[in-house]
């Protein structure tokens, strides 16, 4: 039997618990100016515009707004619930076909949702009836710039990541700035075509797995999957440590180059933005606080072959195969203080030298030998196992 | 096979290993025997990848350990590794714990199951199957490590201590068994740590005895018998590791009366 199409809209209308929250939040508000103006009259006409009470409606207007965006999001998405994208595996639906829980992209409802808020706000709030439609506009979005990523749409997610901070630039007002939205938009629409085109994922979605605990859920993935290699760390004592799988992957030289660039362009348009002082300390802490990083990763679970002690009583000062992780911090560090003497002598490129440093450590870190898979598979040192696990005790200790 | 190359290992200064060398055929079970604290431990875990050697190196089938990614991780699917101490993640349950094993070494899902439940019977765990592994006791959590060493049908097993650790008599005669049928075979090169003379008589089909970080003996049960002149094993162990222990014992008994 054919439904009626109010049936199937009525999916796309906001929930009626983000509707009461709205209503009883804006309500609760306006009851008590409706309150105050009945008990002194004149007075609440000049509290209702005062920029406090402005704020607050404003406040619920973009929090509704927001919520919904959401809502959109969650509630369509296959990859935003693991029973609905299950289920889409067993009917022949393909990208062709529309979503049969509903739509992910905007339509009508959308539009006469967001106009009462538009016209809430324009009429009744005092606030720019422009406002809740551009945060919708803003958290649809970047939700969907997120769910491209957690899409593995990675390219999507590069020319985003390109994009969205240019919005920041002095220079991206007006047309500009126009022509960059129409692009996120062209980018987003061209990376969720492909998403849905690529399904089934080989990959668990974002929210509601299926009851129960949380390692049947693995393991039912990974006997789909046959990825058994993120299960590895937590399959205790010894098979974390010696396990012929290894989830570490090895970040390739596309990737890092890819990603310092985003990196870089961040910086450069955050302080294009913000136009703050040449801060050359910071690029030098940064490239500590993340060689410090890098290393604590590297040395997490790992025993060194020798300690301090024992290096100068045997005269093994340096071992390579394992003083080969302290290389690339080291390296970065020297490069955080080049860096720094760079920015203090680069007169109005700052902004740029400021950025190519950060994009520079970035490199190197992510790039900087050797790669975690190699490190832990072929560096001389031993395998802390977990303190309960040590009846052994010198495991725990460097020779 | 199994080569141990001039291993040497210290902790601190003192020595615990010193120029260790020998191999281990495919097919055969070796056991490692030697005083507390002389270095069993140490060297089965340098043998499983776990502990890096001061100098020397361990070679499996021709490879060697850590020497490129793809050789590690090719010696690490055909090897493992039961410690003394296994610690096993307790909120999983035996089942989940034992398939996400079985799957890290690639074995078909099927038959996986199959072994586990027959594993399972063996051990008497059938009960605990199903269970989280923290509501097992001491003993059982051994068992479901044993399970876990031979569900994932690795040629290669590093034992230690596989004996121990509050196993009842029949899981003992159980494994006992089952060593004991992998060694027949021939399919199965194992290397065990024990300290039970009357196991390590049975199974073993070689014993290495460590004595102050050094290889004293490394030969068949009969072997060891004609270079000590002794017949049962505790005696022979006693003579090479301790030689005046069977003298402390008659001292010990025919103290001057007062």
């Amino acid at each position: 039997m054919k439904r009626p199409l109010f049936f199937y809209s009525n999916l796309v209308w906001p929930p009626p618990f983000l509707v009461w929250l709205f209503i009883i939040s804006y309500g609760l508000v306006t009851a008590s100016l409706w309150l105050i103006e009945r008990r002194w009259q004149g007075v609440g006409e000049i509290v209702s515009d005062t920029p406090e009470i402005q704020g607050i409606r404003m406040v619920i207007l973009g929090i509704a707004a927001a919520l919904y965006a959401i809502f959109r999001l969650m509630r369509f998405h296959p990859i935003c619930n693991q029973a609905y994208a299950d289920w889409l595996k067993t009917t022949p639906w393909t990208a062709a076909r529309r979503l049969p829980l509903g739509p992910i992209h905007p339509v009508l409802q959308d539009a006469i949702v967001i106009g009462v808020l538009a016209a809430i706000a324009q009429w009744h709030a005092h606030v720019e009836a422009v406002f809740p439609v551009s945060i919708f506009a803003f958290f649809y979005l970047a939700g969907m710039t997120l769910l491209l990523a957690a899409t593995r749409r990675w390219w999507s997610c590069l020319a985003l990541g390109f994009f969205w901070p240019a919005l920041l630039l002095p220079g991206a007002e007006g047309w500009p700035s126009i022509l960059l939205l129409a692009a996120i938009i062209i980018v987003i629409w061209h990376g969720h075509r492909q998403s849905l085109k690529a399904f089934p994922w080989s990959f668990r979605s974002l929210f509601n797995r299926p009851n129960g605990s949380v390692l049947q859920t693995e393991i039912k993935l990974e006997l789909n999957n046959r990825n058994t290699a993120a299960l590895q760390s937590g399959l205790g004592w010894p098979f974390a440590a010696v396990s012929p799988q290894i989830g570490s992957g090895t970040i390739s030289r596309r990737t890092s180059i890819c990603l310092s660039a985003l990196f870089g362009w961040w910086s450069y348009c955050v302080i294009e933005r913000a136009q703050p002082d040449p801060s050359p300390e910071l690029v030098m802490i940064f490239a500590f606080v993340a060689a410090f990083i890098r290393l604590g990763t590297y040395l997490n679970g790992t025993i060194p072959p020798f300690s301090l002690w024992s290096r100068m009583v045997w005269g093994r000062i340096l071992v390579p195969g394992y003083d080969k992780v302290f290389l690339t911090p080291m390296l970065t560090v020297l490069m955080g203080i080049l860096g720094a003497i760079l920015i203090k002598h680069s007169g109005d490129w700052i902004p740029v030298s400021e950025s190519g440093v950060f994009a520079l450590i970035w490199y190197m870190l992510l790039s900087g030998g050797p790669t975690l898979r190699n490190w832990i598979l072929t560096g001389q040192h031993g395998f802390r196992p977990p303190a309960r696990a040590t009846a052994n005790k010198q495991f725990l200790r460097p020779i | 096979m199994i080569n141990i190359v001039d291993v040497s290992h210290h902790y601190g200064v003192r020595p615990v290993l010193s120029h260790i060398n020998f191999r281990v055929l495919p097919g055969k079970l070796v056991a490692v025997m030697g005083p507390n604290g002389v270095g069993k431990s140490t060297l089965l875990g340098i043998i499983a990848g776990i502990i890096s050697p001061a100098n020397g190196y361990v070679e499996i089938h021709g490879q060697r350990r850590r020497s490129s990614e793809e050789t590690e991780l090719q010696i690490r699917k055909k090897m493992v590794f039961l410690p003394d101490h296994p610690w096993l993640p307790e909120f999983m349950t035996t089942r989940e714990w034992l398939m996400a094993v079985g799957q890290l070494y690639d074995i078909e899902s099927g038959h996986l199951m199959d072994h586990i439940n027959r594993l399972l019977d063996l051990f008497q765990l059938t009960d605990k199957g199903d269970s989280p592994i923290r509501t097992c006791s001491n003993g059982q959590k051994k068992k479901i490590a044993i399970c876990g060493a031979l569900v994932t049908e690795a040629p290669l097993l590093v034992l230690d201590e596989p004996f121990t650790g509050g196993l009842d008599p029949s899981a003992i005669l159980a494994l006992g068994r089952v060593l004991n049928h992998m060694a027949e075979s021939g399919d199965f090169t194992m290397l065990m740590a024990s300290q039970i003379p009357e196991l390590v008589e049975e199974l073993a089909h070689q014993i290495l005895v460590l004595s102050d970080a050094c290889a004293v003996a490394f030969d068949t049960l009969d072997g060891l018998r004609a270079k000590t002149g002794c017949s049962s094993l505790p005696e022979v162990f006693a003579e090479l590791v301790h030689p005046k222990t069977l003298e402390n014992i008659e001292n010990y008994f025919n103290r001057p009366k007062k």
